[in-house]
C-alpha cells in the first residue's frame, strides 16, 4: 500500500520537474527566451497556492475522498496535455516582441502563465493531500518526492535527444498518468479505467501526431523562410536545441565588408539553432574568400599564421576562411560542432575534415588544451545589431578576464587574438571589450596600447591583440589595408583615423583613449554604463546597468532610452515585483484567516522565509556556476537540480533519525552556513583544476560537490515542519506557504543580486540566511 | 491481488507506450515548423482623405516637435493616407507614434523614422529614388510625393503584391514595384539620386553602391525593425565613399502619444 503511495509521489514529482524543463526548451524554440523565471515562478506559485487551498478547505469532504488524488492526477496530465495549444494556435500564443505593445499578446502571455500554472497547482495539491493524510510518513514521502524530482530533471535530457520538440509535452503528460495507476480508487473502477485510458490514448496520439509550432514571425528562421525558394533541408536534435539546415538562396553573409569591394557576395545557406541564426554555409570553399575583404583578414596580413583556433565556431565560417588562407592546423570548438559539421557535409558537400572539431563549450575547451595557436578567432562580442538588452542576464564566460587571460596563454610568441564587436550607441559593448582586453594585458605586464590594434568599418569595431608589441612594419600594413578597404583605425593612437566612417558623436575615440590611459578607473566610475570587465564571479558581459547607473540615467531623464536597451534587466526587476506581489496575494494573504489558530508565528515567518530564500539561492548559484563547469546551461540545470534534490532527499530521509529539537535544528543550519562559505572560497579552484576532465568524470565530481549541500539542506525543512506540526497542525500550511512564497521570490532575487554583486555575494547571503534561521530557533518551545 | 496485477499491468502498458512514443516521435522531427504571417488585406473601404486628421496631428506632435522641418517632407507625410496602408485591424492605430506589424515579420515604420529617413536623403523633385524593402508601400508613397519617380523592390511576394495593389488603388502612378531580391538593386533604372533601404542589413550591397549616382545618398537602418534602429548614411562623391552613423532613432513600445 505504502509502496504504491511512494511510487505515485515519485512519478508525479518526476512529471512536474520534467514538464518545467521541457517547457523551457520548447519556449526557447518558439520564442527567443526560455522564460525560465516565468515557468519556475508558475511552478512555485502552484505549490504555494496548493498549500493555501488545503489549509483553508482541508475539512471539506472533497479533500478526504479516495478519488480526489486520482482525479487530480488525471487533471495534471490533462493540464500538461493542453499546453501545446499555446505554441500551436496563433490566436492563443504570444510573441515576446509584441507583448509590450499589443493587448492580445499581453493576454496571450497571461493565458500561457495561467495554463502553465494549472498542472503545477493540481500536482502540488496531490502532494499536499498525501503529505497531510500520511503525516507519519512525511520523511519517506519527502524522500520519494525529491528522488522523483531528481529523475524528472534528467529525463528531459534523454527525451530532447530522441523526440521531436513538438512531441515532448504530450510525452510528459504520460508520467502523471503512470502515477495515477498507483493511486487507483476502489470505487467506480470501470469509469476510472475509462478516464485513465482515454487520457493516455490522447497523450499518445498527440505525441505521435503533434501540432506544429507556431513560431514568432520575428524569429530569424521565419524571416528566412519568407524568402523565395527557401526551404529546410535537414534537422538535428540536440540538448542545446533544435538545429535546422536551410537552403536560403537570397541570404548573403559578409559582415565588415569593405565598401571598396565591387564584386559579388555569394549566396549562402543558413543553419539555425532554435530558430536563431547559428551562421552561414557557403556553397563552396572558395566563397569564403569574400572574408578577405573584411578586417578578419588583417591577422593573416600582419603575421605568419599556421595554427588557428576558432572559438564559438558556429557554422565554421572562421575555420573555412582560415583554411582558404592556408592555415595548416585549424581547431573549431562549439557545443553543437559535431552535429553542425554532419549537416554541412550532407547538405553543402563542404569538407570539414581539414579541421579538428571539438564539440565542447569554448571556455571549457580553453582548459583542455595546452597547444599554442598563431591566431584565435572569436565571434562578435554582442549579438547581431547590438540588441544586447534581451541577453543581459546570460552568462558569457568566454569574455571574462579569466577567459581572455587563458587565451593569451595559448597564443604563440607572435600570436594574435581577434575579436570584433558591433558598435552600439550609447557606446557600451566595444568599450567594455576594450576595457577587458586592456586589463588582461596589464595583468600580464604588457602595455595595452602597444599590443592592441582596432579597426572600424561602418558598423563594427575589430580588435586585433598581438602577443608581441606591434612593429612599425605591422602598423604600416594595417594602415595600408585600411586605406585600400576604406576602414578607419581606432588604435594605435598614433595612426588613428576618422575619415571614412563618422560616428554619432565625436567622443568615441576619446573614450577609447581614456581606457588605454592610466586614468581609466576614473573614467569607468564616471561613465553612465557599467563597462568594467566581466569576471567569472560576475560573467554578465552584456549587462551594462548597475543600480547606481540606473538611478543616474533615470535622474538624467533618459529612461526611455534605457528601458529597451537594458530590457533584460528591466524584465527581471518587473518580474521580481510581480512574483512578490502574486506570491503574497495567493499564498500568504489567505493564510491570515488561520491567524488565530497559529502558534510560533514569529519563528515560522523568520525560519521558513530564510529556508525558502536560502535553498533556492544556493541552487541558482550552483546552476550559474556549473554552467561554466559543464559548458552548457542545459546540463548544468539538469544535473544541479537532480543532484540537489536527490541529496536533499537523502538528507530529509535521514533527518528522521535525529531528534527534532531546536538545538539540533540550529546545528544543521549552522553547518549549512559554514558550508556556503566553504563553497564561496573553494569552488572556483576546484573548477579550474578539473574543468578539462571528461564529462562523465565531471558529473561525478559535480555530484560529490553538491552532495554535502543538498544533504544538509534537505534536513532543516522537514525537521522544523515536523516540530511545529506536532505542536499544532495548523502551523503546517502556514510554514509551507511562507517557504513557498519566498522560494517564488528567491529565483528572481538571486539573479538580481548576482548581476549587481556577483555569485560570491549570493553565497554569503545563503550563509547569513541559514545563520538567521539558526538564531530564530531560540524562540521555539 | 487481481486488482494489483491490473494496476502494475496498466503501469507497464503506459511506460511501454511512453518509450515507444519517444522512439517514434523522433520521426516527426524531420517536419519543418509551420511558419505563418498575417494575411489580412490592408485596405479599408473609406474614400481617400488627402489629409487625414490623424496625419495632421501626427505631423504636428511627432514630426515638427522632433525637428523635422523640410516642408516637402512634412507635406508628403500629411498627404499619404497611412491608414490605407496598414492591416485593417490596425487602422485605428495607423497614426500612432510607433511601428505596426504588417505580417511576415515586417513592420510599417514609425512615422518619425519614415520622415527622418526621407528628410536625410534630401529628395528633390527631379530625383529618381530607389527603395529596398517595399513592405506596406508607405515609404515609397511618401517619397513619390516629392520625387519624380520611385522604384521599389520587395522580396516577400505576398507583401509586394499587396503593396502594389494598394499603391495602384491610391493612384500613385510614379511608383514601380518589383518582386525581387533587393541585393541586386534595379540595374536598368540606375543611377539613383537617393536610395532608401528599409530592411536592416549587416553589409552594404556593392550593387547598390554602384547604382548610387555621384553625389547620391543612401540610408540603411541597422537593428531589429521592431526595436532599435541605428541609421547609417552612405554618401558617394566621385570615387570616395563615406558613411555617417546618425543618432539612433528609437522606438519605445510602451509609450503612446495618442
Amino acid at each position: 500500500m505504502k509502496r504504491r503511495l511512494y511510487l505515485t509521489v515519485a512519478l508525479l514529482s518526476a512529471a512536474l520537474i520534467s514538464y518545467q524543463v521541457i517547457l523551457m526548451h520548447v519556449l526557447s524554440i518558439v520564442q527567443w527566451h526560455h522564460f525560465a523565471y516565468m515557468i519556475i515562478s508558475a511552478a512555485m506559485l502552484g505549490f504555494g497556492a496548493s498549500g493555501t487551498i488545503l489549509a483553508l478547505f482541508r475539512g471539506k469532504k472533497l479533500f478526504q475522498s479516495s478519488s480526489t488524488v486520482f482525479i487530480l492526477l488525471i487533471l495534471t496530465s490533462a493540464g500538461i496535455l493542453i499546453s501545446p495549444l499555446l505554441t500551436a494556435v496563433p490566436q492563443l500564443s504570444f510573441d515576446s516582441y509584441l507583448v509590450l505593445s499589443q493587448i492580445s499578446h499581453m493576454l496571450g502571455l497571461a493565458l500561457s502563465y495561467g495554463v502553465f500554472f494549472i498542472p503545477f497547482l493540481t500536482g502540488a495539491l496531490v502532494m499536499a493531500i498525501l503529505f497531510t493524510r500520511h503525516t507519519e510518513s512525511t520523511a519517506k514521502l519527502y524522500f520519494s518526492n525529491l528522488l522523483g524530482s531528481a529523475a524528472g530533471a534528467v529525463l528531459p535530457l534523454v527525451m530532447i535527444r530522441h523526440a521531436a520538440p513538438e512531441s515532448l509535452i504530450p510525452l510528459a503528460a504520460l508520467i502523471p498518468l503512470a502515477g495515477a495507476v498507483f493511486a487507483f480508487p476502489e470505487k467506480r473502477k470501470k469509469l476510472n479505467y475509462a478516464i485513465l485510458y482515454i487520457t493516455a490514448a490522447l497523450s499518445v496520439i498527440v505525441a505521435i501526431i503533434p501540432p506544429s509550432f507556431h513560431l514568432s514571425q520575428y524569429k530569424d528562421i521565419s524571416y528566412a523562410m519568407n524568402q523565395p525558394d527557401a526551404k529546410i533541408r535537414g534537422v538535428s536534435l540536440s540538448v542545446h536545441g533544435l538545429i535546422q539546415y536551410a537552403e536560403t538562396p537570397a541570404s548573403r553573409f559578409a559582415p565588415g565588408l569593405s565598401l571598396a569591394y565591387e564584386g559579388e557576395i555569394p549566396v549562402s545557406d543558413t543553419i539555425f539553432l532554435n530558430g536563431n541564426t547559428l551562421g552561414p554555409v557557403f556553397n563552396s570553399g572558395k566563397d569564403y574568400s569574400i572574408l578577405s575583404n573584411t578586417p578578419k583578414a588583417i591577422p593573416f596580413r600582419v603575421a605568419a599564421i599556421d595554427s588557428v583556433l576558432s572559438l564559438e565556431a558556429g557554422t565554421f565560417y572562421s575555420a573555412f576562411y582560415a583554411d582558404y588562407e592556408g592555415a595548416d592546423r585549424i581547431t573549431a570548438a562549439d557545443p553543437t560542432a559535431e552535429k553542425t559539421a554532419r549537416l554541412i557535409q550532407k547538405h553543402a558537400e563542404l569538407d570539414t575534415s581539414a579541421f579538428t572539431i571539438k564539440a565542447v563549450d569554448s571556455r571549457t575547451f580553453l582548459f583542455t588544451t595546452d597547444e599554442k595557436y598563431d591566431l584565435i578567432y572569436l565571434p562578435a562580442a554582442n549579438t547581431f545589431r547590438g540588441t544586447a538588452g534581451l541577453y543581459a542576464l546570460r552568462e558569457k564566460y568566454i569574455l571574462t578576464l579569466e577567459s581572455l587571460d587563458r587565451m593569451m596563454d595559448l597564443l604563440s610568441d607572435d600570436g594574435i587574438l581577434y575579436v570584433p564587436a558591433w558598435t552600439d550607441y550609447p557606446y557600451r559593448t566595444s568599450l567594455k571589450l576594450l576595457a577587458s582586453l586592456s586589463r588582461t594585458l596589464e595583468k600580464r605586464g604588457m602595455y595595452p596600447d602597444a599590443h592592441i590594434a582596432a579597426v572600424r568599418d561602418w558598423n563594427m569595431i575589430h580588435f586585433i591583440v598581438s602577443a608581441s608589441p606591434f612593429t612599425d612594419t605591422q602598423k604600416k600594413i594595417i594602415g595600408d589595408f585600411c586605406r585600400e578597404n576604406l576602414f578607419d583605425i581606432a588604435i594605435p593612437e598614433d595612426i588613428q583615423t576618422n575619415f571614412y566612417h563618422s560616428l554619432p558623436d565625436d567622443n568615441y575615440l576619446n573614450y577609447i583613449n581614456h581606457i588605454l590611459s592610466p586614468k581609466r578607473e576614473e573614467f569607468y566610475r564616471d561613465y553612465k554604463f557599467n563597462i568594467r570587465p566581466a569576471t567569472d564571479n560576475k560573467p554578465f558581459f552584456l549587462n551594462f546597468l548597475t543600480l547606481r547607473s540606473a538611478r543616474h540615467i533615470i535622474k538624467e531623464g533618459s529612461f526611455r532610452d534605457f528601458s529597451f536597451m537594458e530590457l533584460g534587466y528591466l524584465i527581471l526587476v518587473f518580474t521580481l515585483i510581480q512574483v512578490s506581489i502574486a506570491a503574497f496575494i495567493l499564498i500568504i494573504l489567505p493564510l491570515f484567516k488561520l491567524k488565530k489558530k497559529l502558534t510560533n508565528k514569529l519563528f515560522s515567518a523568520a525560519y521558513f522565509s530564510c529556508l525558502g530564500l536560502g535553498f533556492i539561492f544556493m541552487e541558482m548559484v550552483f546552476i550559474q556556476k556549473f554552467t561554466f563547469y559543464f559548458g552548457s546551461p542545459v546540463y548544468s540545470a539538469s544535473f544541479v537540480i537532480a543532484f540537489m534534490l536527490f541529496s536533499a532527499g537523502i538528507g530529509s530521509r535521514l533527518s528522521t533519525r535525529l531528534q527534532t529539537t531546536p538545538s539540533n535544528i540550529a546545528k544543521v543550519c549552522i553547518a549549512v552556513a559554514a558550508l556556503a562559505i566553504t563553497y564561496s572560497l573553494a569552488l572556483d579552484s576546484i573548477f579550474y583544476s578539473t574543468v578539462g576532465l571528461d564529462t562523465v568524470l565531471k558529473v561525478f565530481i559535480a555530484f560529490a560537490l553538491i552532495l554535502p549541500a543538498g544533504f544538509l539542506m534537505g534536513m532543516p525543512f522537514p525537521m522544523a515542519l515536523s516540530h511545529v506540526g506536532r505542536k499544532n497542525p495548523y502551523n503546517v500550511p502556514w510554514c509551507w506557504g511562507i517557504d513557498g512564497c519566498f522560494s517564488v521570490i528567491a529565483a528572481t532575487l538571486a539573479s538580481v543580486i548576482s548581476l549587481n554583486t556577483g555569485f560570491t555575494a549570493v553565497m554569503i547571503a545563503v550563509s547569513l540566511l541559514y545563520l538567521t534561521a539558526a538564531l530564530s530557533t531560540v524562540s521555539l518551545d | 491481488m487481481h486488482l494489483n496485477s491490473m494496476k502494475y499491468f496498466s503501469a507497464a502498458v503506459i511506460f511501454f507506450t511512453f518509450s515507444c512514443c519517444i522512439r517514434y516521435a523522433g520521426a516527426a522531427a524531420s517536419r519543418p515548423p509551420e511558419i505563418s504571417g498575417e494575411s489580412e488585406v490592408a485596405l479599408s473601404q473609406d474614400d481617400v482623405q488627402p489629409s487625414h486628421p490623424g496625419a495632421e496631428r501626427m505631423v504636428e506632435t511627432q514630426l515638427k516637435n522632433r525637428g523635422i522641418n523640410n516642408p516637402a517632407v512634412l507635406n508628403a507625410m500629411l498627404q499619404v493616407p497611412r491608414h490605407r496602408l496598414v492591416p485593417e485591424r490596425m487602422v485605428s492605430s495607423a497614426y500612432q507614434d510607433r511601428p505596426l506589424p504588417i505580417g511576415w515579420g515586417q513592420t510599417i515604420s514609425q512615422p518619425y523614422i519614415v520622415a527622418y529617413m526621407t528628410e536625410i536623403v534630401n529628395p528633390q523633385p527631379h530625383h529618381r529614388a530607389l527603395e529596398i524593402g517595399t513592405g506596406s508601400g508607405y515609404q515609397a508613397a511618401v517619397l513619390s510625393e516629392i520625387v519624380e519617380k520611385v522604384y521599389t523592390i520587395e522580396i516577400i511576394e505576398p507583401l509586394g503584391t499587396r503593396a502594389k495593389n494598394d499603391l495602384k488603388e491610391l493612384e500613385y502612378e510614379n511608383i514601380e514595384v518589383k518582386l525581387a531580391d533587393g541585393y541586386w538593386g534595379w540595374e536598368e533604372k540606375a543611377p539613383f539620386d537617393c536610395i532608401v533601404v528599409t530592411a536592416a542589413a549587416e553589409y552594404i550591397p556593392p550593387p547598390l553602391v554602384r547604382q548610387l549616382a555621384d553625389g547620391g545618398k543612401m540610408i540603411i537602418p541597422v537593428g531589429h525593425p521592431y526595436q532599435t534602429q541605428y541609421l547609417v548614411m552612405v554618401e558617394k562623391n566621385g570615387e570616395e565613399i563615406t558613411t555617417r552613423r546618425l543618432m539612433p532613432v528609437r522606438f519605445v513600445p510602451f509609450t503612446r502619444n495618442e
